[in-house]
């Protein structure tokens, strides 16, 4: 049989079915399967953070919330003192929120940096697990796509071949059910990649869109009306971005470079309590 | 309204057992997903291992 495309001459007579490449393929599985699996459990089974672990929380706020930076929290009388852009409360856990702190319905808790709950986990995205979740989802897009990869290789040769048994028809399930799985991981990395390079969680990215949304309505809205909006800051405004994509990385994966691919928790992570703020600029005109 | 109370206002008679029932299908797409994983464990290692001991078999007759 003649085959004009180089890519598909590599693939057919690169026979999958030779046992050095078999269990080159088999063992490079395994690892991928590992990492995934110890990167999933980790996000599944770990507490995502919550301010009641840190008793005697005290929120105070600047004079100005949201436009001087706060300073760092301090401990006196055994309380900590928690600088916040606005002295937060949660009414269902009866206790100090700090700055991006959430209540979680599903959990019926306060999550420390709450990014979001995902059903998939079963469990909160937050603080100390972030970085378990996106080792997660790298792990699983790399698997997906060395099983996508390996599968359709062996379903080609095979099929070429005509050597199709019983087995590939399980291959092809397999090949259907990770590639589904693996396109949806893949898009929310992507989604995260973002996230993490520009410090922001989920929840406050969402709430900037809705900003931005209210906006553009108040906007088209002034317009009818004849008159002209009053300059207002930037809704897509984050204060937690620090300007450099490194430093963003840092804060949300931790600063020791050597556990990155690890999921085990980086103690320089910080306690989840505060952040640092960059001043608003007031003087942007949207 | 919490999980855990009770009274009239309770959609079933144990609220107890349907907290424990809402909280095993909480579970549920956590295990579709080991379901899946399973599943691909098997076919890959299956087929793979499948090939190698064909393979192996036939170059030890030959």
């Amino acid at each position: 049989m003649y085959i004009s495309d180089p890519l598909a001459v590599i693939l057919i007579h690169g026979d999958p079915s030779h046992k050095t490449r078999g269990a080159l393929y088999i063992v490079a599985f395994n690892i991928f399967m590992l990492l995934f699996l110890w990167a999933f459990w980790k996000t599944v089974l770990s507490d995502a953070g919550r301010p009641s672990e840190y008793p005697n929380l005290v929120l105070t706020h600047p004079a100005e919330p949201g436009v001087i930076e706060a300073p760092e929290p301090f401990e006196r009388d055994g309380k900590t003192w928690l600088p916040s852009a606005y002295a937060r409360y949660c009414v269902t856990c009866r206790y100090p929120k700090p700055d991006r702190a959430h209540h979680c319905s599903m959990c019926k808790r306060c999550v420390l940096k709450m990014d979001h709950h995902c059903i998939w986990l079963n469990n909160c995205v937050g603080m100390k697990n972030y970085k378990f979740f996106i080792l997660t989802l790298v792990y699983g897009f790399l698997l997906v796509l060395f099983v996508d990869i390996t599968i359709f290789q062996q379903l080609l040769y095979d099929a070429i071949n005509s050597q199709l048994i019983w087995n590939d028809l399980q291959l092809l399930i397999a090949l259907v059910l990770s590639f589904s799985l693996g396109m949806a991981a893949f898009a929310l990395l992507v989604y995260h990649i973002y996230l993490v390079l520009r410090n922001q969680t989920t929840i406050e990215a969402l709430e900037a869109s809705e900003r931005k949304d209210e906006q553009r309505r108040l906007k088209a809205f002034r317009r009818r009306e004849g008159r002209e909006m009053s300059p207002r800051p930037d809704p897509q405004f984050n204060p937690y971005d620090q300007g450099s994509a490194l430093v963003n990385i840092e804060s949300a994966i931790g600063s020791n470079r050597w556990l990155w691919p690890v999921p085990i928790l980086d103690e320089t992570l910080g306690t989840g309590l505060w952040f640092p703020r960059k001043k608003e600029d007031s003087t942007a005109i949207v | 309204m919490d999980d855990d109370e009770g009274g009239a206002a309770a959609p079933f008679p144990s609220t107890s057992r349907w907290t424990l029932v809402k909280k095993a299908l909480l579970w549920f797409p956590v295990v579709f997903v080991m379901g899946v994983l399973i599943y691909c464990y098997y076919a890959y290692i299956v087929t793979f291992c499948g090939k190698l001991h064909a393979t192996v078999c036939t170059s030890l007759i030959l």
